[in-house]
């Protein structure tokens, strides 16, 4: 396909919609980071809007944010890892829905920056700050619980962290 | 507070995470506690772990002896050298041995050797991991008994058979070699036998190296030649590797010795008066054009220098045997006195021994199917 690569100036836009019912008009180029969109593209699904049924306004902003930082042409390095950086340091839950909507549409270096980010965010906290964050009621008995204690006793010992961010 | 959050995005959180942590979400809900049991998520994180600088950890034995009296202790620390726990070795059934000797590392699990004398085969061998503090009893063979510090052992891993092995090699008469199935617990000898009438050149501080499905050891064909040997895990034959043409002329047997470092075989070697030490890896596996000199350090001044990890900039650590003392430092910068290791306690005979491995969930007693 000599032709089609050698057109490089010339420039398509996509319209993704939230779940909100909030448009965003972005360059192809930069929407094709995800997997998804870019099958959408290839199958000819993306003349008209791109519906976001599971993405809502605030994380589809920080996802463009992402993927245009994120884009080959108009970043450096030291840009990359200090947006990089900022970008972690949203609230965990705010991280979480970034990483539903990076798994949902297959951004692959978001998923695994956003999961480092909630493992490193959660990984001296105690299982009653986990479960509050992840929004699980325990189904064990107290007895069940005492026992999984038991068995590693080490594992609760030390500062834990109570917070919930 | 709290979203509902797929399945398949916690497992990918909780992949990423330290085994302690882990351990800890265990009681989080019945799922948590399934996935992270499941031999499923054992090695999705194991892949992962591997590859994550940040659950890279070190590990320092040491004998010290006091009154007459052994007493082996472990520290763990970071890739940055501070050491953050020491321990005592997760021995079952309050068994207190005098010396614990690692003989090697695999996927986050250590081959343990416990002996009552120094300088003996040990009695009992351990399967260990570190970091879910798991041990279980390995079975003894019936072959051989134990004797006077002939035999080194190795643990890799048969993904063909799906289960880790022990390779118990004679250091002189390779026909008396053994090996282990971990998972079905019995003990076989070997009905191959190496290729050449090679002699194996091993000694008490050498291990095995694993890589590639194999371990390596030096071997001899006549002097002055040396060959690798290596033993490959899965259709249990032996075969020659070469060496680096300048090694295999001119190396001397004591200060040779092959191992892995960043998945890649290696050899290095300092020449009798502590003049040069070098370093070479093989990058592509079998292809003797491929070995190349990694590092050359001119006049560093010790006999015995081992290279036990490289860092994600290029540098490596370098295990030294400085004065009858261990020290560490890199490539490129100075000793570095391990600083809390120094302490009373230590004296000429102590013995210290340093593994980088991979923190893993990886089950002794789910391999042998012990697990209730």
């Amino acid at each position: 396909m000599a032709e089609a690569s050698s057109s490089i100036t010339e420039k398509f836009f996509l319209t993704l919609k939230s779940s909100d019912g909030d448009e965003f008009v972005l360059e192809e180029s930069i929407a094709i980071q995800s997997i998804t969109i870019k099958n959408m593209v290839e199958d000819g699904c993306s003349s008209s809007v791109i519906p976001l049924s599971k993405v809502d306004t605030e994380t589809l902003i920080k996802v463009i944010e992402y993927m245009k930082m994120h884009s080959s042409t108009s970043s450096n390095e030291e840009e990359i890892e200090n947006f990089d950086k900022k970008f972690v340091s949203n609230s965990i839950n705010t991280i979480l829905n970034i990483l539903e909507a990076a798994n949902f549409l297959d951004i692959n270096n978001l998923l695994e920056l956003c999961a480092e980010a909630v493992a490193n965010r959660i990984k001296n906290k105690t299982p009653e700050a986990v479960r509050k964050i992840f929004n699980i009621t325990s189904d064990f008995t107290p007895e069940e619980e005492a026992e999984i204690r038991n068995e590693t006793p080490w594992a609760f010992e030390g500062n834990l962290d109570h917070s919930l961010d | 507070m709290g979203t509902h959050v797929q399945e398949e995005i916690i497992v990918d959180i909780l992949s990423r995470l330290p085994v302690e942590s882990l351990m800890r979400f265990k009681c989080v809900s019945g799922f948590w506690n399934t996935l992270i049991s499941s031999c499923y998520f054992r090695t999705k994180h194991l892949n992962i772990a591997s590859r994550n600088q940040n659950l890279q950890k070190l590990l320092i034995s040491q004998i010290s002896y006091k009154d007459g009296e052994a007493n082996t202790s472990i520290s763990f620390s970071s890739l940055s050298l501070n050491i953050q726990v020491v321990r005592k070795l997760d021995c079952p059934l309050n068994y207190e041995p005098k010396y614990g000797r690692i003989y090697c590392c695999c996927d986050g699990l250590f081959l343990v050797g416990l002996q009552n004398t120094p300088k003996r085969d040990p009695s009992i061998l351990l399967l260990w991991n570190p970091s879910t503090r798991e041990t279980i009893v390995l079975p003894h063979s019936d072959y051989s008994t134990v004797d006077r510090n002939r035999y080194t052992f190795g643990l890799g891993f048969d993904s063909s058979s799906n289960d880790y092995k022990v390779l118990k090699v004679n250091n002189e008469d390779d026909t008396l070699n053994e090996i282990l199935s971990v998972k079905s617990g019995s003990w076989r000898k070997l009905a191959n036998k190496s290729c050449r009438n090679n002699v194996s050149c091993l000694f008490m501080h050498m291990d095995l190296a694993f890589v590639h499905g194999a371990f390596h050891w030096l071997g001899r064909i006549q002097l002055p030649e040396f060959i690798v040997i290596s033993f490959n895990i899965s259709n249990e034959t032996y075969r020659d590797e070469p060496l680096p043409e300048p090694v295999c002329l001119t190396m001397t047997v004591r200060e040779s010795v092959v191992s892995v470092l960043k998945g890649m075989l290696c050899v290095y070697s300092t020449y009798h008066d502590g003049s040069t030490f070098n370093l070479w890896v093989m990058k592509l596996y079998g292809v003797k054009e491929s070995w190349s000199k990694m590092l050359t350090i001119p006049a560093i001044g010790v006999p015995l220098t081992i290279p036990k990890y490289i860092f994600a900039d290029g540098e490596v650590l370098l295990c030294c045997e400085y004065s009858e003392r261990t020290v560490f430092r890199t490539s490129k910068g100075p000793f570095i006195e391990w600083p809390d290791l120094v302490r009373d306690d230590i004296n000429e005979d102590s013995i210290l021994d340093v593994y980088v491995y991979t923190q893993s969930l990886m089950s002794p007693k789910a391999i042998t199917n012990k697990l209730r």
